[in-house]
């Protein structure tokens, strides 16, 4: 861990480089105040620079006043610029929890992988999984099928909530699933009917995921494919507890990754200290003490 | 005069193989031999006898060259294919032990090539393909392979394996009840003897068993005092050299194995005085459990020791288990003997391939308990599937008690290095947040 | 056999043979000559399982279940009292002594041992029992305890008018006690007592039958014994105990296999820690053996005593005067 003056500042950097998309957000106090994705190059170091060059320019913050850069997701070793490397699931652990503290499953469904987390007290995991080699359901594979169904991977999810009834989609591995959809198309179904079979299956692969947990508690999607209306709608229906979505759930690994930043916190927590002592009369802290 | 039987899996076997690759198998072998010593010497702190052990496990070390020429004179070599073989009976009949089972990589490639992609576990299929192909020169030359029929995998390939060397297969009794199973084994003890005197044309003495029965009990308490460091505040050795150490046991001479051991030992204790640790300090205490694993593959140890951890014990056959338990006698009758050696090698033995297989949850939750761990890792090798069962009763129970397990299923290539470096990064980093929410 | 001390964890086996050897001496000593310890007056009350048995001469005291069976038939016709006494100071023995007076104190204990040796010497394994059959014994043992103590009882109850049978139903265990005849021939060949031709054929008929089995089978006798089946049936209230561990436990089934009684409760009882009663007899030989570092105690009441330890190569007693017994 580095240890960095922070005095005059005040803002933190995550950095998720993930299989698909980086994503750099900047933070400030814990709410953020510019973001960025973009598609994952050959060079991350290169891009997750010029990414946070580009944000800081458009807010106006010189690169001086930034405290901690945390790297995160699987490229998070090649980023020269970040001063310390979270692995992806502790940081998209740690986005959640700051987000929904009550969540006690955290999925993320990335461009690789799958992760589920369940959560412990204070915002610390108690254990998590992961999917094996098999990439089912994840963005590649949303990708492959856009492709073989010659749709826009933004309009997927969309497209699929038209669909009257889905299609029977059983293969669980990105090549099988693919030369079945590709069958599908030869018997003329609806591209939209696949689309929604498909998402089926994934839903029932990440509830697989969720149930080995053994956990029953508020569910938390985030990862790019949480994007996917689709598969969002899908899980809402078999899942069987409760589940957030949050607007951007492709953020929340870097989101995590810059709340990863050792600030100390009692600064903070001095002042409301002190405000409140100040603020309650003896007599009114007493009567609250006793009852 | 047993009639010489026709080979039973690979017909045509003579040149069935290239030699080129065969040299291929030899080559990437020793190359990755050689990458993984490096990644133990260049650890930091290192005891300077654990370059004895380096030597015995080396590829085609001093140690390969000492069994040939012992060969060369006569005596015979056993290879033993699981921890259920009493090493004492070989040793007592004058023969030398050698471990099978293997940890390379590139001999999956012939076993493969052999049995199609059988969704056999790894270790199963690189044993298979380095007697298929000669590639390792410990193992080349055995005169009889001793395979406990245990998990599916072993039992058809000591199958397998009598298309090249003599085989004696031994029936365990995979549920222990009591003194029903332990007849049995003792009874296939009994029939191993009779095979071993056969090999060797050499009467198994008593004086002989019992004056190996006491080295291995010596090495036993040798390893228990080596346990003792381990479970101390600030161990001197890593798990990694710790599990070098115990395998070489299986492939060294004991009495010299005792020795060096005794040697490396009392360099721990002193390391220990001057108050150095292997490892960060302030490392994760991690247990590892699961499926063996043979040096070289010691990809998944190296990844949890270069990512903040410690491995403080283990719970592998090919680990602690292999210097366990020591065998008591209750008496100096051949009958006697026989039957402590018999019950030493099955009833304390936590397989999985026993049932119900209790103990091996009160063992692990044993050492949890002394050992200070905080995280387990359970590795299992992709197709063993009695690890594979068990881990999730493991884990469940392991919840219980509020200790957090990791799951990590692997192959033998480097392939998955990295998804699994991600997933071990992420168990340690919880480890320590939950260190830190702890203290406060 | 000094090779087999080498793996101990423990060693309480000389701890024992001395004590042995003393309550032997203590107890029966004067009969074969030897100056006499316990023949003062308290000591008459005290009354052990076949402690010194009645056929001894000069006895101190006098074997327990010779005062059950001579209590019961005889004692409530004359003096409640003694019948009083006598159960008081058999519960409390059971309760302070409980099976350390077995394989500590009894003199019979100690002979059944020496044919053990003598056994392991030869090299010949012991017998071991199938399971079926020491269930078997098991009933026998408390069969025996049945007929004798549940029939005298009502014998010596003189209302029941069935006194008339007091004479032939005096004693009936001694009659078959391997212990009688064992004590009246070796009194004779030590000339305690003169030889007399009244050998009673059924005690000499039932000591060899003793000698055969505890010769292949270690305790032998110590298995129907209704003394130890008494202190059984009691054990659990009595205040020494053997203790186990289970957390701590290999199931090594070392335990169970150097138990020279059999007793396999403590390699399979998992759940309580109070692993003793039914056969054991507290030998502590399970201890000695087990190789967990405390696994297996024994205790009397809340103290341990001694504990298993993991065994260690050591220099045996004749090995320490000898070069190069361990190796490092
Ligand atoms: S690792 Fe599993 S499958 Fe492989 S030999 Fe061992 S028990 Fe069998
Ligand atoms: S014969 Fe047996 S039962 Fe009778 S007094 Fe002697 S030892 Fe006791
Ligand atoms: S000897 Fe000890 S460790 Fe082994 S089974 Fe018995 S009690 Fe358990
Ligand atoms: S259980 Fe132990 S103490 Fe009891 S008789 Fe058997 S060996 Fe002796």
């Amino acid at each position: 861990m580095v240890d960095i003056d922070l005095s005059g500042k005040p803002y933190d950097v995550g950095i998720d480089v993930g299989a698909i998309a980086t994503k750099v957000i900047v933070l400030k106090e814990g709410e953020i105040v510019g973001s960025l994705v973009k598609n994952t190059s050959m060079e991350p170091g290169k891009l997750s620079d010029s990414m946070l060059s580009e944000i800081l320019e458009g807010i106006g913050v010189r690169k001086e006043e930034v405290g901690y850069i945390v790297s995160t997701g699987q490229g998070r070793r090649s980023i020269g610029i970040a001063d310390m490397a979270r692995t992806e699931i502790t940081c998209f652990a740690k986005g959640a929890h700051h987000l929904v503290p009550d969540s006690e499953i955290v999925v993320d469904i990335g461009g690789h992988g799958i992760r589920v987390m369940r959560m412990g007290e204070m915002g610390v995991i108690a254990d998590f999984r992961t999917n094996d080699k098999c990439s089912t359901g994840t963005g590649c594979f949303m990708d492959t099928m856009a492709m073989a169904l010659e749709v826009n991977i933004e309009d997927v999810g969309d497209r699929s909530l038209h669909s009257k009834m889905a299609e029977h989609v059983n293969a669980s591995c990105t090549v099988f699933a693919e030369s079945e959809v590709v069958s599908l198309i030869a018997k003329g179904k609806i591209t939209d009917d696949i689309l929604a079979g498909l998402h089926n299956m994934v839903a029932r692969k990440i509830l697989a995921l969720v149930n080995s947990t053994r956990s029953k508690g508020k569910v938390f999607i985030c990862g790019g494919v949480g994007r996917n209306t689709g598969v969002v709608k899908e899980l809402r229906e078999i899942i069987n507890r409760e589940m957030v979505v949050p607007e951007d759930p492709h953020l929340v690994g870097a989101l995590g990754a810059a709340l990863m930043a050792p600030r100390p916190k009692v600064s903070v927590k001095k002042e409301v200290d002190t405000v409140q002592k100040e603020e309650v009369p003896f007599m009114k802290r007493f009567l609250r003490w006793s009852t | 005069m047993k009639e010489k039987r026709t080979s039973r899996y690979l017909k045509d076997k003579d040149g069935y193989f290239s030699e080129e690759q065969i040299d291929r198998t030899k080559k990437r072998s020793r190359e990755m031999e050689e990458a993984s010593r490096t990644r133990l010497t260049s650890q930091k702190v290192r005891a300077k006898t654990l370059t004895y052990f380096d030597e015995i496990m080396k590829y085609d070390g001093a140690r390969s060259q000492e069994l040939s020429d012992f060969q060369g004179k006569g005596g015979k070599i056993i290879g033993t294919m699981c921890v259920m073989v009493p090493l004492e009976l070989i040793n007592a009949s004058g023969a030398k032990n050698v471990r099978l089972c293997s940890g390379y990589y590139e001999p999956v490639h012939p076993a493969n090539e052999l049995l199609g992609d059988a969704g056999l576990c790894p270790m199963v299929k690189s044993t298979l393909g380095s007697k298929m192909v000669n590639a390792n020169p410990i193992t080349n030359n055995i005169n009889m392979v001793v395979g406990p029929a245990t998990c599916d995998g072993k039992m058809k390939l000591a199958e397998i394996l009598e298309d090249w060397v003599p085989v004696v297969m031994m029936n365990i009794p995979r549920v222990k009840i009591g003194e029903t199973s332990s007849d049995i084994w003792v009874k296939e003890i009994e029939y191993l003897s009779r095979k071993l005197e056969e090999v060797t044309g050499k009467r198994i003495s008593k004086r002989a068993l019992v004056n190996e029965i006491k080295k291995w009990n010596r090495g036993h308490e040798l390893w228990s005092k080596m346990l003792d460091i381990r479970r101390s505040k600030r161990p001197t050795i890593s798990g990694q050299d710790a599990m070098l150490v115990v395998q070489a046991s299986q492939m060294d001479d004991i009495e010299r194995w005792n020795k060096k051991t005794s040697q490396l030992i009392s360099e721990l204790q002193d390391m220990q005085k001057k108050g150095m640790i292997a490892g960060e300090d302030g490392a994760a205490r991690i247990l590892l459990a699961g499926s063996p694993m043979m040096y070289p593959n010691f990809k998944i140890p190296a990844i949890v020791e270069e990512s903040g951890g410690t491995i403080v014990h283990d719970e592998l056959c090919s680990g602690f288990r292999l210097m366990s338990d020591p065998v008591m006698l209750d008496g100096i009758t051949r009958k006697g003997i026989m039957r402590g050696l018999a019950e030493r090698y099955f009833f304390p033995c936590t397989c999985p391939c026993f049932s119900p297989n209790d103990e091996r949850i009160r063992r692990i939750k044993e050492s949890i308990e002394a050992f200070g761990i905080e995280g387990v890792v359970f590795h299992t090798l992709r197709g063993c599937h009695l690890s594979n069962i068990e881990a999730t009763k493991i884990e469940l129970e392991l919840r219980d008690i509020g200790i957090p397990m990791v799951k990590l299923e692997s192959e033998y290539d480097e392939g998955d290095i990295e998804q699994v470096r991600t997933r071990v990064e992420a168990f340690i980093e919880m480890i320590k947040a939950r260190r830190e929410n702890e203290g406060i | 056999m000094e090779l087999m001390e080498m793996f101990k964890g423990r060693n309480i086996r000389p701890w024992r043979f001395l004590v042995q050897i003393g309550a032997v001496l203590f107890i029966i000593g004067q009969s074969y000559g030897l100056p006499p310890f316990g023949t003062y007056p308290i000591f008459r009350r005290i009354f052990l399982p076949n402690a010194s048995c009645r056929y001894i001469n000069d006895a101190p005291t006098s074997c327990y279940y010779y005062q059950v069976q001579d209590g019961f038939t005889t004692g409530f016709a004359t003096n409640y009292v003694d019948v009083a006494i006598m159960l008081a100071v058999v519960v409390l023995l059971i309760i302070l002594l409980g099976r350390f007076w077995c394989s500590w104190l009894c003199p019979f204990g100690l002979v059944q041992e020496g044919f053990e040796k003598l056994r392991e010497l030869l090299g010949i394994p012991r017998y071991r029992l199938k399971w079926k059959q020491r269930i078997l014994l098991r009933r026998v043992k408390y069969t025996i305890i049945f007929l004798t103590v549940l029939i005298s009882i009502p014998i010596g109850i003189s209302a029941l008018g069935l006194t008339s049978c007091q004479s032939t139903f005096a004693l009936p265990f001694c009659q078959v006690c391997p212990a009688k005849g064992f004590f009246l021939i070796t009194q004779q060949i030590f000339g305690a007592e003169p030889w007399s031709n009244k050998l009673p054929l059924i005690a000499i008929a039932s000591l060899v039958v003793f000698s055969v089995s505890a010769f292949f089978l270690p305790m032998a006798f110590c298995r129907i014994c209704p003394m130890g089946g008494l202190m059984a049936l009691f054990g659990r209230t009595s205040l020494p105990l053997l203790k186990k561990d289970p957390d701590k436990c290999t199931k090594c089934r070392i335990c169970a296999r150097v138990c020279p009684l059999d007793h396999d409760r403590v390699y399979e009882d998992m759940e309580k820690d109070d692993v003793g009663g039914e056969d054991c007899t507290l030998c502590g030989k399970c201890v000695e053996y087990c190789p967990e570092e405390g696994c297996l105690s024994i205790n009397y009441g809340p103290f341990t005593l001694t504990s298993s330890k993991r065994p260690r190569t050591r220099n045996t007693f004749l090995g320490r005067f000898r070069k190069g017994g361990g190796d490092t």
